[in-house]
């Protein structure tokens, strides 16, 4: 089973806070026991509201944060517990794309210098060969080599997103974190962002763990998906058959809330889907987080926190209804 | 007909006057909006959307000058108003949403007090005792929980949503016969969002007031709006009812647009649809039709001479060659 499993990620935790000298502060559970498991080549898709721990679960896999406890095994190795010196060959195998292709990007940089900066941090190549990569990677993104010389600000935001991602394939990677990639472009840049990684996904063999917040988006791009809320998974499952069989509450919930655009189906739904506002992390309700907006709550929801359990094949559900 | 119009734009241009030139924002649009309807401007960044807004109230910052056209309110003339008369305009009739609650709203003072301001911006008699009861009513009218004691909360002890029906309470205080919200749910998520969408509803039927609802995505567009406006580099492409912009789409660039969404109901594993390139830019904007750079369509004539509108219904307009009726026949007439 391990041995399919190119990432796995057990019992990841990462909270925030808890110092203080006189008076300890409290925690933010922002991530609070996250399991799952991408196989090579797939596409995991977590989607989730804001403040969810979606992004912040992503930093502690890829080590930006050094998780609370849990293990992510990366080929094998548990990335969780290395070193800052031993996962330095790892560093190269694993990338990320960012949100915000106006934020991530260093405006006095030019593009080469961008996109050649994780061959210098990494000490990969010489500074001679690094103008050939580059080129190579720009092809690859759909921008002419000739945009090299070029800053940042003289591109539109998919182009910008373009060199994020070039940046990110530069260290030839097997698992690239794309964490909102496409949530800042414009309907007609997503899908041309979105069909540019698949292509790169099938040539190149990469593992993507797609986070987002665009459902529709997220169902197409992977074969297995989360559904996050508060710092927990509360259902896993293959994309169609999450979006055909919700199982959970809140994942019902938020398939209803998303926009149709379709006016005849639209007018077919007019009711919220949930009421009531996401719990602060900081507070959380206790049993299940999502208990104080369910419909379907009962007793043992306010007080035992559900776990996930396999309700059908690679179907896990995190509810006490199941 | 005209009695009944609440807004009716014409000819409308706008251009910012920035060091590089003229970036001609809005390009000669045209449009009305009748009493207690809600219509709803789709347009990517930089279609002019907001400009075309801004203009209407004429709120625009410098650089930023209205060159041409003619606004009417209520049958009156915005343009040849002096201060004293906008501002009683914008005071009295219209309220406006913007996107980021957090911006729009001064996060040093309570929300009540905020509120209460705003009452007696326009009703200089009311004393603070009333005011503050007002506010009270208007939170809970945008169905903000425990109202009373939310009048002394500051904006950021609340969430995204709850400051967005803030921005509401404050937008309807008038009782305005125009509501704009300019992008009001893009930064909540999809739960809040449904549930601001709902408010807007609800706001249309409990104040009757008209309501622009500006938006890129088209999901919103089909739950809230009866009209729609798309606009691609500053004007304005596609005009129609609800299902006339859905079921019977004109223009090869709200085709694509439709297409570029997946579909959440479709299980096949095909490509999503793509439409090539990216917006013209509008310091030189293209001497045609402003999408022939990106339509697969596109003919010698789009390249070369803007279109007209085509009438393609009574309410159904659209700007594309494709419906010239002189068209050829092996060219697609009758529509792309």
């Amino acid at each position: 089973m391990s041995q399919q499993n190119f990432i796995e990620v057990k019992n990841l935790k990462k909270y925030f806070g808890g110092g203080g000298i006189i008076k300890k502060k409290p925690f933010v559970k922002a991530v609070d026991d996250i399991s799952f498991s991408i196989t090579r080549g797939e596409t995991f898709g977590l989607v989730g509201e804001s403040g969810c721990g979606k992004s912040t679960a992503a930093r502690t896999i890829i080590r930006l944060y050094h998780p609370t406890s849990g293990s992510v095994i990366f080929d094998g190795t548990d990335i969780a517990k290395l070193s800052e010196k031993e996962l330095k060959p790892y560093r190269r195998r694993i990338q990320m794309i960012f949100q915000d292709p106006y934020a991530s990007l260093d405006p006095r940089m030019t593009v080469q210098h961008i996109v050649a900066e994780p061959l210098t941090t990494l000490n990969i190549s010489a500074r001679s060969e690094n103008e050939e990569r580059v080129a190579q990677c720009l092809r690859m993104v759909g921008l002419e080599p000739g945009h090299m010389e070029k800053y940042p600000h003289e591109f539109s935001g998919g182009q910008r997103q373009r060199i994020g991602i070039a940046r990110a394939l530069i260290t030839q990677p097997d698992f690239i974190i794309c964490d909102e990639p496409i949530s800042a472009l414009d309907v007609s840049i997503q899908a041309q962002v979105v069909n540019m990684l698949q292509s790169l996904q099938e040539q190149l063999g990469l593992t993507y763990f797609f986070i987002a917040h665009d459902l529709a988006m997220v169902k197409y791009i992977s074969k297995r998906m989360g559904v996050m809320y508060v710092g927990q998974l509360v259902e896993v499952s293959p994309s169609e058959e999450l979006y055909r069989a919700p199982l959970h509450p809140y994942t019902i919930g938020l398939m209803r809330a998303i926009p149709i655009a379709d006016p005849r189906l639209a007018k077919l739904k007019q009711e919220v889907s949930i009421e009531g506002e996401i719990p602060s992390p900081f507070n959380p309700p206790s049993g299940c987080r999502f208990s104080p907006r369910c419909p379907h709550a009962m007793e043992i929801c306010r007080e035992i926190s559900p776990v996930l359990k396999e309700v059908s094949p690679n179907h896990f559900v995190a509810c006490h209804l199941f | 007909m005209s009695a009944e119009k609440l807004l009716e734009v014409n000819h409308l241009r706008t251009s910012f006057f920035t060091f590089t030139g003229e970036v001609q924002a809005v390009r000669n649009i045209s449009f009305s909006l009748m009493h207690g309807e809600i219509v709803g401007i789709v347009g990517e960044s930089g279609s002019g959307k907001s400009v075309a807004c801004l203009s209407v109230i004429r709120l625009l910052q410098d650089p930023g000058k209205i060159v041409g056209g003619e606004i009417l309110f209520n049958g009156e003339d915005v343009l040849g108003m002096s201060k004293v008369e906008l501002r009683k305009l914008r005071n009295n009739q219209i309220g406006m949403v913007f996107q980021e609650p957090m911006t729009s709203l001064n996060p040093t003072i309570r929300v009540g007090t905020q509120i209460v301001e705003r009452i007696q911006s326009f009703n200089k008699g009311i004393s603070k005792k009333q005011a503050r009861e007002k506010a009270e009513k208007l939170l809970e009218i945008v169905k903000i929980p425990e109202a009373r004691r939310q009048l002394d909360a500051y904006p950021w002890e609340m969430s995204g949503g709850m400051r967005q029906r803030v921005m509401f309470a404050i937008a309807i205080a008038c009782d305005p016969k125009l509501l704009i919200a300019d992008e009001p749910t893009t930064a909540l998520d999809v739960t809040i969002q449904n549930q601001i969408l709902k408010l807007i509803r609800n706001l249309r039927h409990e104040t009757n007031a008209s309501i622009i609802l500006i938006t890129h995505d088209l999901g919103v567009v089909a739950e809230t709006c009866e009209r729609v406006i798309v606009m691609y580099g500053g004007m304005i492409m596609e005009e129609g009812l609800v299902d006339e912009i859905f079921y019977e789409t004109a223009h090869p660039y709200t085709i694509g647009l439709k297409k570029s969404i997946p579909d959440i109901n479709n299980f096949g594993g095909d490509r999503l649809f793509s439409i090539a390139g990216s917006p013209p830019s509008l310091l030189d904007p293209p001497k045609g039709c402003p999408f022939c750079a990106r339509c697969d369509k596109a003919m010698q004539v789009c390249l070369e001479h803007c279109p007209p509108y085509f009438q393609l219904s009574e309410t159904h307009r659209s700007m594309c060659w494709l419906l010239d009726p002189e068209m050829p026949e092996q060219l697609g007439k009758g529509g792309p």
